[in-house]
């Protein structure tokens, strides 16, 4: 039945057809990386023209002083649409999109390690972006800008729904974005061919390995944040309200620990895609392999540390601010180190100029000057004249499009007739290169003046002021050169697709594992993997002659269990989440006027009992797993049901609680007490839930099915169950053990 | 059976120990910090050196002479249950930063064998934290792949820790400005923070040298063309 509704595979690129298994449906069912991948790069291209017309109409308002062509509120959302699309939905794709199509071949694998959550990881992503769309349907589009700040975002200032299609879309982006990176991580470390070590990594996997560990850190606290909102907005809770007790500059908290980050992980795969080109078309190894991998994990170390320069015009006091100026200037560094690492690659070299490669190098000035601008913020005094001026605009394009998009344009020309198995027509590509670059510089040099001038950004119209009209009519004009050579580059990639001209395997003469299979690569990637030895393979198995010195061995270490593996970075990202959530609830318990006073409304002894019941739940797991091992399945199954009862135990005694408080009239609308407690212990519980439903599904196992679970599986629901425990003991200690010594010491 | 110990050089072992028992003798000696102008800073410096440096710096040093059997067990068991070394000690720092354990100590701070207990269990914290990173059995070390994650999630805990105190009010912490807080906050965020980089880049290089070592053991790539 199965096998009718959804064919086997037939074509490594299937057709648009509907009335062929092998056609549309093909695409939708598809669980293939290399498919995922193509469709990760559409779903880009698509959110890009949609987040390209929202700006074009913008910047046509700004065309004049004064113009009327748009409302202030059309305006708002046009910007606040074009922000949120070209970050969550067109820069995060594309990448994803390339890692997903490249680290199973450049790693000598056949797939993803988990191939269907790779098409959940896809398709909710795709879901969240076409959400954050449908607001335009459902009585207006979100209009506070990318990063939403409160209490803007809040129900009294923005009532529209815009703002809960912008949380409900950007939390399923989360989502997917969470989970495709810890099917890579998973991938890298578990799938590699056997003879690949951690040094033998391709840059470009090395960059997209480090960068999920980011996204896995980082992406928890945006979805606290909008967790947050979304209870403020619909529950009327008080997070970020100054009313109810609640904190607006706490929003700006959580999204910039998420934001900067964030900031790197659109840049880190991108520094990793130039660190695979500019070798190749210099025909030169990558200067300094080991500092460049060393500053990728300086960067994404750092980029915990600097987010409060975000925030520097907030009034958080001048000790707080000198110490995030220096760290500021301090990532400089590991960047700078980069950039020399490429300029030293090139040189000497014998280079080549494909469009790719142009890119690449038009990166380097463009990223330079945006790293420069950046540094400029760094200045405390610098950053309270520019701070929400066009300077800012123009500082975040030259990073994101000069360094982001630049690259992802450079690996696409440069993987094109791989994935396409053709090659795109060079002259018109480079027709692109130039209007785009133009362009750009039209559009957003000129920026920099408009916003040392004074001009601020976000608003939809300015006075006749002299320079402001002739600057932003060449930054129009410029934004409107963008839009044409993004309409060349789509008939660039249809007429590739269709009339290329064909490609060989290695159109490059390039250096990694990829380039060893045809173009496009067949559904299965590799019979045999070529034997690996440095981070050149495919070099040094077309030229054995030069590779005299270079070793072969079994470099994969200690096998890693996929599931282990996997549970492992699903608790970490969670254990972020709840610091969120338990951060958010001691800054409130400490703030002035906090008025929860719950030891009035919390039995500690109560808790502490039912507490010790899902504590002994960890215990009774514990012995689910040793008689399981044991091949005592009907022990274990016992040990399962005494599991399984604890939790609900906890989770009655948790209900009673909130009965007891929702008696009592605190609920999470009455102040910062119950909106942050009710939060904060109800994901919790929500946690546990899961855990009893997993469970259950064993239990199903055990006793209708009869089935041995393999072990692996039983330990990673064992990581999951001892860490929503573990995540209790502090929820615990917070909530009520140190209230009640306070009580006692006070 | 017993596992080869590695004996660090008489001149690193001497130097670590002398190091670590100088900063201790150092934070013992700091003017007695609830009476000073910046308590909460100060207090932050002196866990930072006994914590992020005494501690690594006694385990660093340990010399074979020392070696115990119990040290072996002690090894193996943590590396085999690091997440409790990584709990433990990251708890550890956290518990003092509670403000009422932190109140509490700056009452109590006046008897001698509070601040020893305070000292030690700071140092005992740091060694515990460190130990599967540089346990005297290289056998029971993490990867140091694996010690880059284990320290860069801590230096997400110290960051947060740091932005907890940095923006709290000033009524929470006993005797403290408002200013004293943000510094000690930040000195716990940002220095703090540094401190772990550092670790993680050592332990880069650490990997570094001992692919290099491996590689030397091994065939050229043309016996399997």
């Amino acid at each position: 039945m199965d096998a009718d509704l959804i064919p086997e595979p037939e074509q490594p690129i299937p057709s648009l057809s509907v009335s062929s298994g092998q056609g549309l449906l093909q695409w939708i069912s598809s669980v293939d990386h290399k498919q995922l991948g193509i469709l990760y790069l559409c779903l880009s291209l698509l959110f890009m023209v949609l987040g390209g017309i929202s700006i074009v109409l913008a910047r046509t308002q700004l065309f004049l002083p004064d113009n009327h062509f748009l409302s202030p509120q059309a305006y708002d959302q046009l910007f606040t649409m074009h922000g949120t699309t070209m970050i969550f939905f067109v820069l995060t794709p594309a990448i994803f999109g390339l890692a997903s199509y490249l680290i199973p071949l450049m790693i000598g694998a056949n797939d993803l390690a988990f191939p269907r959550l790779n098409s959940f990881s896809f398709w909710i992503t795709a879901v969240g972006g076409f959400l954050l769309y449908f607001s335009f349907l459902a009585g207006g589009a979100p209009a506070a800008g990318w990063f939403n700040y409160a209490p803007l975002n809040e129900m009294n200032y923005s009532s529209s729904p815009g703002v809960d299609y912008y949380c409900a879309g950007l939390l399923l982006g989360g989502i997917g974005t969470v989970s495709a990176s810890i099917n890579f991580i998973v991938t890298i470390l578990c799938n590699r061919t056997k003879t690949m070590g951690m040094r033998q990594l391709p840059m470009f996997v090395w960059m997209v390995l480090i960068n999920s560990f980011l996204v896995i850190a980082s992406f928890p606290s945006l979805n606290a944040a909008l967790a947050m909102l979304l209870l403020d907005r619909q529950l009327h809770a008080h997070f970020f309200t100054a009313v109810g007790g609640g904190s607006s500059i706490l929003w700006q908290h959580l999204f910039w620990l998420f934001g900067h980050p964030e900031v790197y992980i659109l840049i880190l795969p991108i520094f990793g895609i130039y660190s695979e080109i500019f070798p190749v078309f210099s025909r030169k190894p990558v200067f300094g392999y080991n500092t460049l991998v060393a500053s990728g994990i300086a960067i994404a170390l750092l980029a915990f540390g600097v987010w409060v320069h975000h925030m520097f015009a907030t009034g958080l006091g001048n000790t707080v601010n000198d110490f995030f100026s220096a760290s500021s200037l301090l990532i400089g560094v590991p960047t700078g180190i980069k950039i020399f690492n490429w300029l030293a690659t090139m040189h000497g070299g014998s280079l080549r100029f494909p469009v790719a490669m142009l890119f690449s190098i038009a990166f380097l000035v463009e990223f330079t000057i945006g790293g420069l601008s950046g540094i400029s913020f760094a200045i405390v005094p610098i950053d309270w004249q520019l701070t929400d001026t066009y300077y800012v605009v123009a500082h975040l394009h030259f990073v994101f499009i000069g360094g982001s998009l630049f690259g992802l344009f450079a690996g696409l020309f440069y993987w094109l007739p791989k994935i396409t198995g053709r090659y795109p027509d060079e002259r018109l590509s480079k027709w692109f290169f130039w209007l785009f670059v133009i362009g750009f510089n039209l559009t957003f040099l000129v920026q920099h003046a408009l916003g040392a001038m004074g001009m601020p950004r976000r608003v939809y119209t300015y006075p006749d002021l002299p320079g402001w009209a002739i600057l932003n009519q060449v930054s129009t004009i410029g934004g409107y050169l963008m839009a044409v050579a993004v309409a060349l580059l789509i008939y660039i990639l249809v007429k590739t697709v269709r009339r290329g001209a064909p490609a060989p395997g290695d159109p490059w003469d390039a250096d990694t594992l990829e380039w060893s299979t045809p173009s496009p690569p067949p559904l299965k990637n590799y019979d045999a993997v070529i034997p690996v030895a440095s981070a050149r393979p495919f070099r040094d198995y077309k030229r054995p002659e030069e590779t005299a010195g270079e070793i072969v061995k079994d470099r994969r270490g200690r096998h890693l269990n996929i599931y282990t593996v996997m549970m492992q970075l699903l608790v970490g990202t969670e254990a972020m989440f709840f610091l969120c959530l338990i951060m958010a609830y001691v800054y409130f318990a400490y703030k002035p006027g906090y008025q929860g006073a719950p030891l009035a409304h919390l039995d500690i002894r109560s808790t502490g009992m039912f507490s010790l019941a899902l504590w002994a739940s960890s215990f009774s797991w514990w012995r689910v797993e040793r008689t399981h091992t044991r091949m005592s399945n009907r022990r274990a199954r016992n040990w399962l049901i005494v599991t399984i009862v604890l939790a609900i135990v906890f989770l009655c005694g948790q209900a009673k609680e909130y009965a007891s408080l929702l008696h009592d009239g605190v609920d999470p609308s009455t102040g910062v007490f119950g909106t942050s407690f009710f939060t904060l212990t109800g994901f919790h519980g929500l946690h546990v839930s899961i855990g009893i439903l997993i469970m259950l599904v064993l239990l199903w196992q055990f006793i209708a099915r009869r089935k041995t679970i393999p072990a692996p599986i039983m330990r990673a629901v064992g990581i999951y169950w001892h860490f929503v425990d573990i995540v209790w003991v502090f929820i615990f200690a917070i909530v009520y053990a140190i209230p009640h010594l306070e009580k006692i010491s006070s | 059976m017993m596992q080869p110990i590695e004996d660090p050089k008489r001149v690193k072992s001497v130097f670590c120990l002398a190091a670590a028992c100088l900063l201790l003798l150092a934070s013992c000696s700091m003017p007695y910090w609830p009476m000073s102008d910046h308590p909460v800073s100060l207090h932050m410096v002196v866990h930072i050196m006994l914590f992020l440096i005494c501690g690594p710096l006694f385990v660093i040093g340990l010399p074979a002479r020392w070696h115990r059997p119990w040290l072996l067990r002690l090894s193996r068991f943590l590396f085999t249950h690091r997440w409790l070394a990584w709990l433990g000690g990251t708890a550890i720092m956290w518990i003092w930063h509670v403000p009422v354990f932190y109140n509490a100590s700056m009452v109590m701070h006046g008897f001698p064998l509070f601040s020893f207990f305070h000292q030690v269990s700071l140092v005992a914290g740091g060694m515990l934290f460190c130990w599967p990173l540089f346990a005297p059995y290289p056998l029971y070390r993490i990867h140091p792949l694996g010690g880059i994650l284990y320290l860069a999630t801590s230096c997400i805990s110290c960051s947060l820790m740091g932005l907890l105190i940095a923006f709290t009010p000033q009524h929470v912490y006993r005797h403290s400005g408002q200013e004293d807080l943000q510094t000690a906050g930040l000195i716990m965020w940002v220095p703090g923070c540094i401190i772990y980089l550092s670790g993680c880049l050592y332990l880069f290089w650490l990997w570094l040298r001992k692919e290099r070592e491996d590689i030397a053991i091994i065939s050229p790539i043309n016996k399997y063309q």
